[in-house]
């Protein structure tokens, strides 16, 4: 008998036995349907829980401020060195704000200079700043009212970024990532020596520059502060997307970085670096905080946010443990649930089997008629649960939005995702124990399975 | 009655007959319902618990711009306490009213302890009550006080009041580009801790202040009722304000962890409960012979669902109670867990009496149900 055959006579059998197969396929139907709600609904709660803690991992630092000897070098801090000897640190950002305000002709800016007294100079070419009240990186947007000079004018600043520490810490980039998916971060490369300069498209654009980043690469740029030379012959290494600095611990950060040395410290009279320490989770951060004496209460300074989030973490690992939990359970219920309606299944068409091996069919045929009409449960199966765990889901969403006022995003992705899990293990464990309990019964002699 | 007592009796028979069967279904069953009930314990006593871990803390921050008259108003009847906290309005910025004395007072005074107007809506806060058992001279605040009223009641603390050469009864005009408020001292106040230097005023007054400034408030909200009520009270406020609601995430993921476990808690019950049809299913295809003579006998397919349904219930009833001895060391797990996660000493997760009742009731139920619309058509199995 051919393939073609086999899979008509499948298909004459799932119609014609439409009584008996009802039992088994709304079994097959419930297993997936149960089992791909519990990956979605699983997935979608993950999904929940990062975009919480993503929209804020920037703010999981512990931040220490490191005072400096007259020669620029660290003085040994004891909260520093107790801090990195804890688990769950992931890397450390050092740096040091080089102030500029007393160069400052009016008096009101309290932490910058205004752009309009700065004057930039590109390859000889002069860039004058032009402030226009458009600054909205550390307010929201929607609640900016623009006359107010001293909130939204554009403020010149520079920081020194440590050569011997990352420029940017794990958390930081995780917000940037989870908050501007798709856009590029870093235009050319991190300080990596001295006086190498990294600015932000943004603080371009307050000069003047909108286009043609490309050429500035690796071009001398100074800076003039009211006629006073506050950098100069830095090398353009890097422009940073501005982006970055709507990153919640980066929206006070200086849009100009610059590398920092002893020396620059020492010349510049920096008086203290910070150093940014990433930690890998809230918990991780409080349990730290917990640990630390507080004696070193003063050296540190830790956001609100971790303990908020501390808990959130939280929550969520007691959600994975109860997936671990309940991914054994329900994987050992349906391998039950699926034993027992291929056994009824097997029961109630051995006599079926026993008449198509009387009248001459192979072993391997009958397998393969089987084989086909599983396959095809299994796909109808597949798709009456996708149409229903899509619906159920939509259902929580609004239920959930119209109750408590959050929103719930069923993505495609992670529908998709539960799928093709779901749809994998449960076809798997199917034919495996069909295709283990059926060839059993086949391959008897045509009077047991008849009798059986 | 007769018939009814010899069904029991077959039913009893049959259970009996078909023991390994039952007792397989009896201990899947009682797995899954012991992991069901762990999880129920888990979904309904976490609240409880870690719902003081939050409302010992603030929570929810409403950051309004723009704020004007009806917004207190509104805001003063939501089911939450609130209180009001005034970042950017401090006596500076009635300098052109103070006097040279105020103004070197007021220089003096770092931002920290700067003399902030802060207001409070209820008597029951802890400072306002602080303000009135510290009262050194002058009269109580009283919750009249929160009206706006031609010249406004004031709180000054004793070593302000003295420094500025004020007594209960004074008067006090602030003045700036933008308004002018006479104030009478109402009552001094001997000093209490985090209330250095901050003068107290009507929500009332505090709004319209606020509003001639053209400024934003912060709104801190403490939950008084339940995490429910804060999360819609806060997504009816999104609709008209900018909230900064970062507590409040907090109970949202409180309540995505328990609608979580609920979830699976349900599922786990349906599926309990469609593994015992199936080994009901199993035990009438082992019992097919003997089911058709007991049909050709007169026995109708009633008395066979009867027969059906009480074997079931027996068998969810033992499984139930394999599932609560079971659930007690999974729920010691997850106790033990969370006890650690939050430093709790105490935590209890296990299921109340009625709680665990009532899942009974309820699983009886569905199975009842369940098994009672199923047909299970012995002759076409006998055909087939």
């Amino acid at each position: 008998m051919k393939k073609s055959e086999c899979f008509h006579l499948a298909c004459y059998n799932l119609k014609t036995f439409k009584k008996s197969r009802k039992q088994y396929f709304i079994s097959i139907f419930m297993v997936t349907f149960f089992m791909m709600l519990f990956c979605s609904v699983s997935l979608i709660i993950r999904q929940m829980y990062n975009n919480i803690i993503y929209d804020r991992i920037s703010t999981n630092n512990i931040d220490i401020y490191l005072s400096l000897d007259l020669d620029g070098k660290e003085i040994s801090n004891e909260a520093s060195e107790l801090l990195h000897k804890m688990e769950g640190i992931e890397n450390v950002s050092l740096g040091a704000k080089y102030s500029l305000v007393n160069l400052s002709e009016t008096e009101e800016e309290c932490y910058g200079v205004n752009i309009e007294e700065v004057k930039c100079l590109i390859n000889g070419k002069e860039y004058v700043g032009e402030d226009d009240y458009s600054f909205d990186f550390t307010e929201e947007k929607s609640i900016s009212k623009r006359e107010d000079k001293e909130r939204f004018s554009v403020f010149f600043s520079v920081d020194a970024v440590d050569l011997e520490s990352a420029m940017f810490t794990e958390n930081m980039l995780k917000e940037y990532q989870y908050k501007f998916d798709s856009n590029m971060f870093l235009y050319g490369r991190e300080i990596q020596g001295e006086k190498e300069l990294v600015i932000s498209d943004y603080m371009l654009n307050r000069f003047g520059i909108y286009e043609d980043y490309d050429s500035l690469l690796n071009q001398k740029i100074s800076f003039k502060v009211n006629q006073n030379m506050v950098l100069e012959d830095y090398t353009i290494v890097g422009i940073i997307n501005s982006d970055y600095f709507r990153v919640l611990s980066e929206c006070d950060r200086s849009q100009v970085l610059i590398s920092g040395t002893s020396d620059f410290y020492s010349e510049f009279e920096v008086k203290e670096l910070i150093q940014k320490v990433g930690i890998g989770t809230f918990a991780d951060s409080e349990k730290i905080l917990d640990s630390i004496e507080t004696k070193y209460d003063d050296y540190y300074y830790v956001s609100s946010t971790i303990y908020m989030f501390g808990m959130i973490d939280k929550f969520q690992l007691i959600c994975k443990r109860v997936i671990s939990v309940f991914i054994v359970i329900i994987v050992v219920a349906m391998v039950i649930k699926l034993i027992c309606n291929v056994y009824i299944n097997r029961k109630s068409r051995a006599y079926y089997y026993g008449i198509l091996k009387a009248m001459g069919m192979e072993e391997q045929e009958i397998i393969r008629i089987c084989f086909y009409e599983l396959l095809m449960i299994l796909c109808f199966c597949m798709v009456l649960a996708v149409i229903l765990t899509f619906l159920v889901l939509k259902a929580l969403q609004y239920i959930i939005e119209q109750s408590v006022g959050y929103f719930i995003a069923v993505s495609i992705q992670e529908l998709v995702a539960a799928i093709i899990l779901t749809g994998g293990m449960v076809s798997l464990l199917m034919i495996v124990i069909s295709v283990v309990m059926n060839v059993d019964l086949i391959r008897k002699s045509i009077v047991d399975v008849i009798n059986s | 009655m007769k018939k009814l007592f010899n069904l029991l009796i077959l039913a009893a028979y049959e259970f009996k007959l078909n023991k390994k069967l039952f007792a397989v279904n009896v201990v899947i069953c009682g797995m899954l319902f012991g992991v069901m009930l762990a999880m129920a314990g888990l979904a309904c006593n976490i609240p409880k618990e870690i719902q003081d871990e939050i409302l010992n803390s603030e929570f929810g921050e409403i950051q309004i711009s723009n704020i004007d008259y009806k917004d207190i108003e509104y805001i003063t009847k939501l089911p939450l306490e609130i209180e009001i906290v005034a970042y950017e309005m401090d006596w500076s910025m009635f300098e052109e009213s103070l006097n040279e004395k105020q103004k070197e007072i007021n220089a003096n005074i770092d931002i920290d302890t700067s003399l902030n107007f802060v207001y409070y809506f209820s008597d029951d806060t802890v400072e306002i009550s602080m303000i009135n058992e510290n009262l050194i001279s002058g009269e109580k605040w009283s919750k009249e006080d929160n009206e706006v009223q031609e010249i406004n009641p004031l709180w000054i603390e004793e070593s302000l009041a003295q420094s500025m050469g004020l007594n209960v009864g004074d008067l006090v005009r602030f003045s700036n580009t933008d308004c002018n408020v006479d104030f009478y001292v109402k009552g001094i106040y001997r000093d209490f801790e985090h209330s250095l230097a901050a003068s107290y005023v009507s929500v009332k007054l505090y709004g319209t202040l606020i509003c001639e400034q053209g400024k934003s408030i912060m709104i801190r909200a403490r939950c008084n009722t339940s995490p429910y009520t804060f999360l819609t009270t806060i997504h009816s406020l999104k609709k008209d304000y900018f909230i900064v609601d970062s507590w409040g995430n907090n109970i949202y993921a409180m309540f995505l962890l328990i609608a979580f476990v609920g979830i699976c808690a349900g599922l786990l019950l349906l599926i309990t409960l469609s593994v015992v049809v199936d080994f009901i299913h199993i035990y009438l295809n082992l019992r097919q012979k003997f089911w058709a003579i007991n049909k050709a006998l007169g026995l109708t397919d009633d008395n066979r669902r009867f027969i059906c349904s009480f074997i079931s219930f027996f068998v969810i009833l033992l499984s139930y109670g394999i599932g609560i001895l079971l659930s007690k060391g999974l729920s010691w797990y997850f106790t033990e867990y969370i006890k650690t996660l939050f430093d709790f000493m105490d935590l209890s997760l296990n299921l109340t009496i009625g709680q665990s009742i009532m899942i009974l009731v309820c699983s009886l139920l569905f199975g009842f149900v369940i098994l009672w619309n199923k047909k299970i058509d012995i002759n076409s199995d006998i055909k087939g």
